[in-house]
């Protein structure tokens, strides 16, 4: 797990033109000076100015720095230098770090420290300091909860409006017509409804059957404001989910300081969808003793780089702590007990109706659950009509998501042969992830 | 069912009036029921709400009908390296995807196979790019070949030769030509069938592009159609043919120049004569001689043209053989004639048509001024004979550049296509690093250009030579940088993909 292939060094490149300059740069001939240090790999590139260029790279994250102009990340030197590294790792000779190296380390130590510092840091305050604390934050939610409340209240009247003049009304809409309400929602402090609204916008010109999925949004969605409107006589799980689907989730400090669940974790997916100007990551881990599902979630704005550690096939001793949920699925790692190493195998559902089955299961305790992970074993890839599905042994067939486009790929890995299939249900269809075939793990690309 | 009346209802809206109560089965509808009763819009989007969620969670599966494909079978072949499966994606998504036939031809020497994840790729390449196909099969091994057969777009793999009859009896006049040459280079008796087939129905553009397709493998047994096709009704079916037939040096054709020109021309000792033809007659009209000059040909005479012609079509080693002199001498001799142009120009062309290397190799170096025009006759010579033409001429040139933007000898360099050997290559690159210290600077782009597209033919070991030893601090060097230091990206690459198949781990 720890050699880094030229395919993975790529796919952290912010964009095409970027991996190509990348790999443009990846030859001795541009660095006048390299070498590596531990983690540390560093090097100097003739660029365009009279200086050459100081790229260096952290492995352990991996974290980049250039002192090159642009404002990329990584930069098109940084994806060389290491590109370098994976090809000729005999070339970066052990050598002691030059100052500008070991200034850049010291900071990032100096500031992972700070950050372990403040989360143990509430320990430190005094009780009064405390309630103090305790009011302003109770004052604020109550605040919060005034603005959702108002919003949503519009939203209500926005939808039923809706359905008064028809679906078919709806089709002739400007997009400002959805922007708008989605505006107003981010405005209320709601932006997971808001996320729900801008979803439904591209529905009407979607082509055949979007009636019956704009009526499916917007049941989903009238559900949560009902579900809104009597919050306080759920049980606290439910209210949980409510608020995190509207968009108000507690923060990763209070979560890392709940309870942990310690487990062999293995990576099994991972997911990068693209949001106007937002990149969300979704790493879905499993459990190898409890069994226990967990959603890693990341964003990225702009050109900003994505934690890639834990990268699907990877197995890690860690401590998870969850989000509360009527199904709980979000978490992060709060304690890393092993180094990263290759998981050996991958079980699941023995059939389609078991997993269509915990899908449902699920859904009955958390409505808005979307994506569900599954796993299944002894299925089989077939390509028919024009569209992929998986079968199981008893002949039932899972249908794929027409977004994913490694068909071929998996069913070249699986080679007629059932395997075990990992990837994200949404009640009607399957998106892969990855595979366990031929003894091998697979990652399959996400796009 | 509920969901589509709530559908219908959601569609129309709420405010055309009234809507039926949505009729739900068990636990549904007394829920359904429930709700009933409030205002229409809150009872349809509470509706909505609980039957969506009914529909999601409800959903089953279907039974996936037909037959899943039968496994494969175990593979012959081991797996290539790590390494060089890395470097195979590599090509897929960098600048070096001009040498996947490189990458593949040291797999298939190597014996081993593609890893199964590149399979689609590469697949889709061999459909795109026909001369990857016989090194594909290689390296696909079972696998790649029960892939194939799945995939409609791949069937190139399980045979060429199967026969796609619909397209030959109903596709257009390109897809039909395109089956043929696939045809012809599997199978050229049947392709030739095909064509006399469909000789008598077929339209004049469609016979002299079928004809076409005879280029390829061409033989002595394809004379007789062709002779037959002299006689076509179609003025564009009888070019293609008299084409053919005069790269057919057997073919009665030929002796038919042959013995038209041979009265013609006549040599003793060091001078040769030459007289024109007087007419140009039906049956050298019927063998493809053009009557009227075009263009350049023009300064020939109309008769000289004839007779150029003629000598075009003549395989030269008939000359040498007749005459019993070796072509040096007669080009030599030719070069001082007072036909010089003519016979210059027409052996040339015969040359290239017969791809007669000794003549070839006695035009290019008499022509030694004029020779980087030779263009293509230079393609003709086998590799160590264009390495040796290539330094006579950078060494007469004194140098690789030449005057007012035109530089032969660079593009004479260009069209060097083989696999380099090191002492051509170290010849070579040290012209361009003398050229470079005094060049302008659109000589240093075109010389970086050049660089970069010849990195596929140089040696890789000598990437640790080639990198050394430019003129940095030259006028030229900035705009030769570039392709400069690609070039040598693009040998390390190709060093450390064929290094990859030395330590076999697969």
């Amino acid at each position: 797990m720890a050699d880094w292939t030229s395919e993975q060094i790529l796919a952290l490149a912010p964009d095409a033109s970027s991996a190509k300059a990348g790999s443009g740069l990846a030859s001795p001939g541009n660095w006048v000076t390299r070498g590596r240090h531990g983690q540390a790999v560093w090097g100097e590139c003739t660029g365009s100015g009279s200086k050459p260029y100081q790229t260096q790279i952290d492995l352990a994250e991996p974290a980049f720095r250039c002192s090159c102009p642009s404002r990329k990340f990584p930069c098109k030197h940084g994806l060389g230098l290491f590109l370098m590294l994976a090809a000729a790792p005999a070339t970066f000779a052990e050598d002691t770090p030059p100052a500008w190296v070991t200034e850049w380390l010291a900071s990032r130590t100096a500031r992972a420290e700070k950050q372990a510092a403040k989360a143990e840091a509430p320990a430190e305050k005094s009780p009064e300091a405390l309630a103090k604390e305790a009011a302003a934050q109770a004052k604020r939610a109550a605040a919060r909860t005034a603005r959702v409340a108002a919003g949503l209240d519009e939203l209500d009247l926005w939808l039923r409006d809706l359905v008064r003049h028809g679906l078919a009304a709806v089709q002739g809409q400007p997009h400002g017509f959805w922007e708008g309400m989605a505006a107003r929602m981010v405005d209320a402090q709601a932006p997971g409804v808001a996320r729900m609204v801008r979803e439904m916008a591209g529905i009407p010109m979607s082509g055949d059957g979007w009636p019956d999925r704009l009526a499916d949004r917007l049941g989903r969605l009238y559900l949560l404001l009902e579900g809104f409107r009597r919050l306080e006589t759920l049980p606290p799980d439910e209210q949980a989910d409510i608020r995190t689907m509207i968009g108000w989730t507690a923060a990763q400090e209070e979560i890392a300081a709940g309870e942990s669940v310690r487990d062999r974790w293995l990576v099994l997916g991972q997911r990068v969808q693209q949001e106007e100007m937002l990149r969300a990551q979704r790493t879905w881990l499993r459990g190898q003793t409890t069994g226990r599902f967990a959603l890693l979630l990341a964003f990225a704005h702009g050109g900003q780089p994505l934690d890639m550690s834990l990268l699907p096939g990877a197995a890690l001793e860690a401590d998870l702590c969850f989000w509360p949920s009527a199904y709980p699925l979000r978490a992060l790692v709060k304690t890393r007990h092993s180094e990263l190493e290759s998981l050996e195998g991958l079980s699941g559902y023995p059939t389609v109706d078991a997993a269509v089955d915990a899908g449902s299961e699920a859904l009955s305790r958390h409505p808005w659950l979307e994506p569900f992970p599954l796993v299944l074993e002894g299925v089989r890839p077939c390509f028919q009509e024009g569209q992929w599905l998986v079968r199981d042994a008893a002949g039932a067939g899972l249908p794929l998501s027409p977004s994913f486009t490694e068909g071929w790929t998996l069913l070249a890995v699986s080679g007629g042969a059932p395997v075990t299939l990992c990837g994200e249900w949404d009640g009607r269809r399957l998106f892969p992830l990855s595979v366990w075939a031929g003894g091998a793990f697979h990652a399959l690309a996400s796009s | 069912m509920a969901w589509q009346e709530l559908v219908q209802t959601a569609l129309r809206g709420t405010g055309q009036g009234p809507a039926a109560a949505p009729q739900g089965d068990g636990r549904l509808g007394s829920v359904l029921q429930g709700l009933e009763g409030g205002e229409p819009e809150r009872v349809l989007l509470s509706q909505l709400a609980v039957t969506a969620l009914w529909q999601r969670a409800g959903w089953t599966p279907a039974p996936a009908g037909g037959e899943p494909p039968a496994p494969c079978e175990a593979e012959t072949l081991p797996v290539c390296s790590p390494a060089a499966a890395s470097h195979l994606a590599a090509l897929f998504t960098t600048r070096y995807r001009d040498l996947l036939p490189e990458w593949l031809g040291a797999a298939a020497a190597a014996g081993v196979r593609v890893p199964y994840r590149v399979l689609p790729a590469l697949l889709d390449q061999g459909r795109q790019q026909r001369e990857l196909r016989p090194a594909i099969r290689k390296v696909m091994d079972r696998r790649g070949a029960w892939l194939a057969a799945q995939n409609p777009a791949w069937s190139y793999v399980v045979g060429e030769g199967e026969d796609d009859e619909t397209l030959w009896q109903t596709g257009s006049r390109e897809t039909r030509q395109v089956y043929l040459e696939r045809l012809r280079a599997e199978d050229r008796v049947r392709a030739r069938d095909r064509i006399v087939e469909a000789w008598g129905a077929e339209g004049a553009r469609e016979r002299a592009a079928f004809l076409a397709a005879l280029g390829t493998a061409l033989g002595p047994d394809d004379e007789p159609l062709l002779e037959q096709a002299l006689d076509d009704r179609s003025k564009e079916v009888r070019t293609v043919a008299a084409d053919l037939l005069s790269r057919l040096p057997s073919s009665a054709l030929v002796r038919r120049m042959i013995e038209r020109a041979a009265p013609l021309l006549s040599i003793a000792g060091d001078s040769l004569q030459a007289t024109l033809p007087s007419e140009c007659t039906k049956e050298m009209l019927r063998d493809g001689i053009e009557p009227k000059p075009q263009w350049e040909d023009k300064k020939l005479g109309q008769r000289g043209w004839w007779l150029s012609q003629m000598l075009r079509t003549i395989p030269p080693s008939h000359w040498s053989e007749s005459w019993k002199r070796p072509p040096a001498q007669l080009v030599e001799i030719a070069v001082k004639s007072d036909w010089a142009t003519l016979l210059v120009e027409a052996w040339s062309q015969a040359a290239l048509r017969h791809r007669d290397v000794e003549w070839a190799w006695a035009i290019l170096n008499a022509r030694a001024e004029k020779a980087f025009q030779a263009g293509d006759l230079s393609d003709v010579l086998p590799p160590d004979r264009l390495e040796a033409f290539v330094l006579g001429a950078i060494k007469a040139n004194g140098g690789v550049g030449g005057k007012d933007h035109n530089h032969p000898v660079l593009g004479l360099i260009n069209r060097c296509h083989h696999p380099w050997s090191a002492p051509f290559t170290r010849a070579v690159l040290d012209a361009f690093r003398r050229e470079l210290e005094t060049a302008q600077p659109h000589l240093g782009y075109q010389i970086g250009s050049t660089l970069r597209g010849l990195a596929r033919f140089i040696p890789p070991e000598l990437a640790g030579e080639a990198e050394q030893g430019w003129p940095t601090e030259a006028k030229a060097w900035e705009h030769a940088s570039q392709g400069e230091s690609e070039m040598i990206q693009t040998l390390h690459f190709r060093k450390a993909m064929l290094e990859a198949f030395r330590d076999k781990a697969g």
